[in-house]
């Protein structure tokens, strides 16, 4: 048994036998052809185009029918097929077979090279973007012209897990959930294609599990949980279980925790109430994540809407998605968090040296402020008709909170002057993601009416790890005493405020991590919708002095190492039936 | 007949997908020839993989070129679907 990290982009739990797909960018071979034989060249592109046109007209439809309201994924098809259908490309690729007696491979492949370093000079970090559709555009041309089978997958015998270095979205797009179990890829991120579609498809997905393709073989048993990010490669027999016990599917899961925990409330053995909410991505996931037990959602990112659309989302788009989460959510809160976007992944974005450091999240819609209007008018509407606050990502100064505050004061004032409605009580609160936000939670917290720790940032920033970088990566820990002191000193900040204190990062969705976070003193957490029963489950066996003592023995370690072992033994004692022996990583 | 006209791009992300196949879409309605131009180089108005290599960004000036029986209708057409359409962001 192996298990490798990844990012969890698509929740869910898949186990099935493992299916590597080979990455379909191999380079043709220069080659030519005697002048009779070019007419059959010809003849044999004009074919694989024909093909592929068709291949692209499915698909669109399939994904109009499978996705109904998500038409910016099947919008991407049709900007396939337009450049497909498009004579220049006909037109060019024949040329280079009747004039340079190149074969129809070689030709395709020239002439897609062309359009991509076309695109690289003008060196626009959105169009750079499109490099990856015409090389998806390219490959396709190419699998027809080879004579592949329309895709790959269609010949499968039974269901798998896809695990590649990196997909295309055709390839992504072409999955169907009754054949693939679920993916795992080295490349991508939560903003990539793969990750896009896999949610919009409900295929458990880790994406960034590096050296995931060469530690296994075709038909190995692969575990692959969308929910915490982890591949478990031939999983041993009680894992395996552990896992089967969960269900295949997300919605196996939801009817399994029905009967048990998720109605339950998380309240320790000696009275202490957490709140458990899920975090989303998509306003048709509400009603599955409070079926599976969350008292409301705690983190809604808003980024989906972006990554669709060529232009940011105007105030109509944001209020329907807010409004269509409102009537499932009933009278349970949603906290709303603003766009969290680099500047590098904005619609009309510029490419940055370091975006990480750079003009993300608050600092771009400094720059933006009618898109910043747009999505506070659209929540303050939102917010007459259903329970919601809002929150800032990314602010790492009070004077950025007082200037992003300031003009929520400003859109408040002309609903006023208009008499439109809104809820005039509306918390505003911030993300603690940057440790000098942490570090001066105290003057935060006393102009703002919450805080939620995001710990992906929060990490990644006081360590300063990328963990996508794999050579960096194993210094990535949310356990290390750095990151647990500024976790720790956040919740001191709020509580001597009063104000409430959530953690909606990745680390909250650990089990492993439950323990100290009700230690730390956490009211409220918010996690992937999969892993509430089994938190809630946990909450409910353990007491609240207990776990602050844990959590005071886990600050006093001095190493993520120790901390990580600690955690993992005094859950194990609790919940042995949830807690997986841990390969040691790195 | 042969006309042209300057028209500024202001869409936020510049020429992309959608924007040059609402372009593509508008160009093929008309039996002239019509043709963008933007910093030296020059797209044919009925190809998308054209209007999409120009890479023209926000901001960008372009240069709209008809040439043909129904070259002025077209020159009106598809400044208006620059500056009406792309450029106020509508249908996204």
């Amino acid at each position: 048994m192996e298990t490798r990290r990844g990012i969890a982009v698509s929740p869910g739990v898949a186990i099935g036998p493992a299916r590597i797909m080979e990455s379909q960018g191999a380079q043709i071979t220069r080659k030519f052809v005697m002048p009779d034989e070019a007419p059959r060249e010809i003849a044999r592109f004009d074919k694989a185009l024909d093909a592929s046109q068709r291949e692209i007209h499915e698909l669109a439809e399939t994904l109009r029918a499978r996705l109904d309201q998500s038409v910016g994924v099947s919008d991407i098809f049709q900007v396939h097929l337009g450049i497909l259908e498009d004579p220049k490309l006909r037109h060019q690729v024949t040329n280079l077979i009747t004039h340079r007696l190149f074969t129809a491979e070689f030709a395709v492949q020239e002439i897609l090279r062309r359009y991509v370093s076309s695109l690289q000079e003008a060196g626009d970090s959105y169009l750079l973007q499109r490099v990856r559709d015409f090389e998806d555009i390219g490959q396709r041309l190419l699998r027809n012209l080879q004579g592949k089978s329309h895709e790959q997958i269609a010949r499968l015998p039974g269901p798998v897990v896809i695990v590649a270095h990196d997909l295309t979205p055709s390839q992504t797009a072409g999955f169907d959930k009754e054949k693939v179990l679920g993916i795992a890829t080295e490349a991508g991120g939560r903003t990539s294609h793969t990750a896009i579609l896999a949610r919009a498809l409900g295929i458990p997905a880790v994406v960034g599990a590096v050296g995931v393709t060469s530690a296994l073989v075709d038909g190995d048993t692969l575990i692959v949980d969308g929910s915490q990010g982890a591949v478990i490669i031939a999983p041993d027999e009680a894992t395996r279980q552990r896992y089967e016990a969960r269900g295949r599917t997300f919605e196996v899961i939801e009817e399994r925790t029905a009967a048990e925990f998720c109605n339950l409330p998380a309240v320790t053995q000696d009275g202490r109430l957490v709140t458990i909410e899920a975090n989303i991505e998509f306003p048709n996931e509400v009603a599955t994540v409070l079926h599976n037990g969350a008292s409301g959602v705690g983190l809604y990112r808003t980024e989906f809407l972006y990554h669709t659309a060529d232009n940011p989302p105007d105030e109509e788009a944001h209020f329907q998605a807010y409004m269509e989460a409102i009537r499932a959510l009933g009278s349970s809160p949603m906290t709303i968090r603003i766009l969290d976007l680099g500047a590098d992944k904005f619609p009309s974005g510029f490419p940055e040296r370091n975006p990480f450091l750079g003009c993300r999240s608050m600092r771009l819609l400094r720059l933006q402020p009618q898109v910043f209007r747009n999505q506070i008018r659209a929540i303050l509407r939102a917010s007459a008709m259903g329970k919601l606050r809002f929150m800032f990502p990314m602010i790492a100064n009070l004077a950025e909170l007082r200037e992003s505050r300031q003009v929520v004061t400003e859109v408040m004032a002309e609903f006023d002057a208009t008499g439109a409605a809104y809820d005039k009580n509306i918390q505003v609160g911030i993300m603690i993601e940057v440790p000098s936000a942490a570090m001066t939670a105290d003057l935060l917290a006393a102009e703002s009416d919450f805080f939620s720790i995001g710990t992906n940032d929060l990490v990644q920033y006081t360590l300063a790890v990328d963990r996508d970088n794999e050579r960096v990566a194993h210094l990535y820990s949310p356990l290390d005493p750095a990151v647990l002191r500024l976790i720790q000193r956040t919740v001191l900040a709020g509580q001597k405020a009063k104000i409430g204190v959530s953690m909606c990062g990745e680390m909250a969705g650990d089990i492993l991590n439950t323990i100290l976070l009700v230690g730390l003193g956490f009211e409220s957490l918010s996690m992937a919708p999969s892993v509430i029963p089994d938190v809630k489950k946990l909450i409910r066996s353990v007491r609240y002095d207990g776990a602050k003592r844990i959590a005071e023995r886990a600050l006093s370690m001095k190493t993520a190492k120790e901390v990580e072992q600690y955690l993992a033994d005094e859950t194990r004692k609790v919940v042995p039936e949830l807690v997986q022996e841990r390969q040691p990583e790195g | 007949m042969r006309c042209q006209k300057a028209v500024p791009l202001i869409h936020k992300t510049g020429l992309h997908l959608r924007p040059a196949r609402r372009i593509m879409d508008a160009a093929g309605k008309f039996k002239s020839d019509i043709k963008l131009q933007y910093r030296g180089k020059t797209a044919n108005a009925k190809s998308i993989t054209d209007i999409i290599l120009l890479a023209a960004l926000p901001g960008a000036e372009l240069l709209i070129l008809a040439d043909g029986s129904d070259a002025q209708e077209a020159l009106t057409t598809l400044e208006d679907v620059i500056v009406n359409s792309i450029n106020r962001d509508e249908d996204i």
